[in-house]
């Protein structure tokens, strides 16, 4: 399987924020959804993905090539959505479209005005005055017209109406479908992932916790839940975010310890959002220590 | 060469509303001025030119164009670049507009009979070398070293701190002058003698060294930003 995208050994440091040592990779064809915590460092990726920010170690290649000096040759392949506008809000779409097409050799304004068509967006109205799924909308237009083989949303779906989520997610399905393409995208709301992402990095405190399938992340852990008094000291550091209440306890828990645990103690699949819940508890628990 | 054009019509496109009807009212009124009191008059508007690409300045800072500059496929230098030449040929076409209506208002010679003293001071100045053209190609150059040094200012320092920046580039210059004060340091005897012998040679030669000059030194500045710019994380 040839990657798209692949992330090796990064390291970034800022003041009081640091990504040690993330490695993942995407392949070609599959969407990937990157999760983890606010402050957990999926912006602080994608920008060192983008070489927006000076990495202190480690690579980066988007199609075989490197992100540091063939960033301009990456960025006319790759698409990018952020989570805010990133255009003059007192221009209209054709004076954006102005703006744009000459840096991209395969700029096409007939596709461009195509999508701006059918996503419904006001050709005569300032883009400042946009909803926020209206903006997004724009955004993801602009990624769509150049051609671009890798799309790379940074939080999209934050602050969009159930309706807006489900259409930008109709519009990534729709684009991944060509086998040439990849899609990676940051978000906080797992629902998202649990819909369309092929793959998932998690990240947590600028660490990749997992990185794989997201049937393999979801098969590897199971909640548990049962008397504390049943939970033996062994079991116990093998859990992630115990957390002990008045009637018993609950956990995450690796599948390959649940030859450790007694009769008495239950567990169920788990989703992401437990996941994301298990690690945060288990980061408060280590901060507390 | 291809990402600097199409940057300076990104930023174009962006003050094109803000500036450019401003900008062409501005020239209007001036050169009306300029033809009833004094082709002097107009040349104004040369320094005002100078302000108006700074306008891309705030729009770039408001609308978060370091996120857009990090999407396009453009390198962070070159956005340095395309935004100092825009500068630079935005100050050069409004100078030659500005000389072209001087000598037209100096032939139409209406100024004549509005202000008879005037229009005395001017011919008189015109005398002493101080022509359409000399007046246009000084003003272009001035222009040219203020914006630079502001561009510099807004590039490294932001918006937000562009008020810090200049206060610091007036006491610095200020400092630099006293020095050259105190230790006797004369630039200016010097600097005259060679524009002389350069005048002497040919005028025009005179209007395209003035011209170099101010060209020089806003690329230096552009040339320093860029190299600062360039390890700046977008």
């Amino acid at each position: 399987m040839e990657n798209i995208l692949e992330i090796q050994g990064l390291c970034k440091k800022y003041k009081g924020f640091e990504l040690k040592d993330v490695s993942f990779a995407l392949p070609k064809g599959y969407i990937m959804g990157f999760v983890g915590q606010n402050g957990s460092g999926k912006t602080t990726t994608i920008r060192s993905i983008l070489n927006m920010a000076n990495i202190n170690s480690g690579k980066i290649s988007v199609f075989g090539l490197d992100s540091v000096s063939d960033s301009k040759k990456i960025k006319e392949r790759t698409g990018v959505v952020f989570d805010s506008l990133y255009f003059a809000e007192h221009l209209k779409i054709k004076e954006i479209e102005n703006q744009l097409k000459g840096f991209y050799p395969d700029w096409d304004s007939e596709g461009f005005f195509g999508r701006i068509n059918s996503f419904g967006l006001p050709l005569k109205k300032k883009v400042g005055t946009f909803s926020k799924g209206m903006k997004m909308k724009l955004m993801i237009a602009v990624a769509l017209s150049h051609n671009a083989e890798l799309i790379i949303l940074d939080e999209p779906t934050s602050g969009l109406d159930p309706v807006a989520r489900d259409e930008l997610l109709d519009i990534l399905a729709d684009y991944i479908a060509d086998e040439n393409r990849g899609v990676l995208f940051s978000t906080h709301i797992t629902a998202d992932v649990e819909r369309i992402a092929d793959y998932v990095t998690v990240l947590n405190d600028g660490k990749v916790w997992f990185t794989g399938t997201k049937d393999e992340l979801t098969e590897k852990y199971v909640a548990i839940k049962g008397d504390e008094a049943d939970v033996t000291d062994e079991l116990k550091s093998r859990c992630i975010g115990f957390h002990s209440y008045r009637n018993g306890f609950d956990a995450m828990l690796d599948t390959e310890y649940l030859n450790m645990l007694p009769k008495e103690i239950e567990y169920e699949k788990i989703s992401f959002d437990e996941i994301l819940v298990y690690i945060a508890k288990e980061n408060k628990d280590e901060g507390h220590n | 060469m291809k990402d600097i054009i199409n940057l300076m019509k990104l930023d174009l496109i962006c003050i094109k509303k803000k500036t450019l009807i401003p900008m062409i009212a501005a020239v209007a009124f001036f050169a009306l001025f300029g033809f009833y009191m004094g082709p002097q008059f107009m040349m104004p508007i040369i320094i005002f030119s100078g302000l108006c690409v700074q306008s891309v300045f705030t729009i770039a800072a408001k609308n978060d164009f370091n996120k857009l500059y990090g999407v396009l496929p453009v390198s962070r230098s070159s956005v340095v670049f395309a935004r100092f030449l825009l500068g630079v040929v935005s100050v050069g076409i409004v100078t030659a507009v500005v000389i072209l209506l001087g000598l037209a208002a100096e032939r139409a010679a209406l100024f004549e009979k509005t202000d008879e003293q005037l229009a005395q001071y001017y011919y008189a100045s015109k005398d002493d070398g101080f022509t359409i053209p000399m007046m246009g190609a000084v003003l272009f150059a001035a222009t040219c070293i203020l914006t630079s040094v502001q561009y510099a200012i807004l590039f490294i320092l932001g918006v937000e701190r562009e008020t810090v920046g200049m206060l610091c580039a007036v006491i610095i210059t200020a400092i630099m002058i006293f020095i050259m004060v105190a230790v006797n340091i004369e630039i200016t005897t010097g600097a005259a003698e060679l524009l002389s012998k350069i005048y002497l040679k040919s005028e025009y030669l005179l209007y395209v060294a003035i011209y170099a000059f101010g060209i020089v030194v806003a690329a230096v500045f552009a040339l320093i930003t860029g190299a600062v710019m360039k390890r700046r994380e977008l």
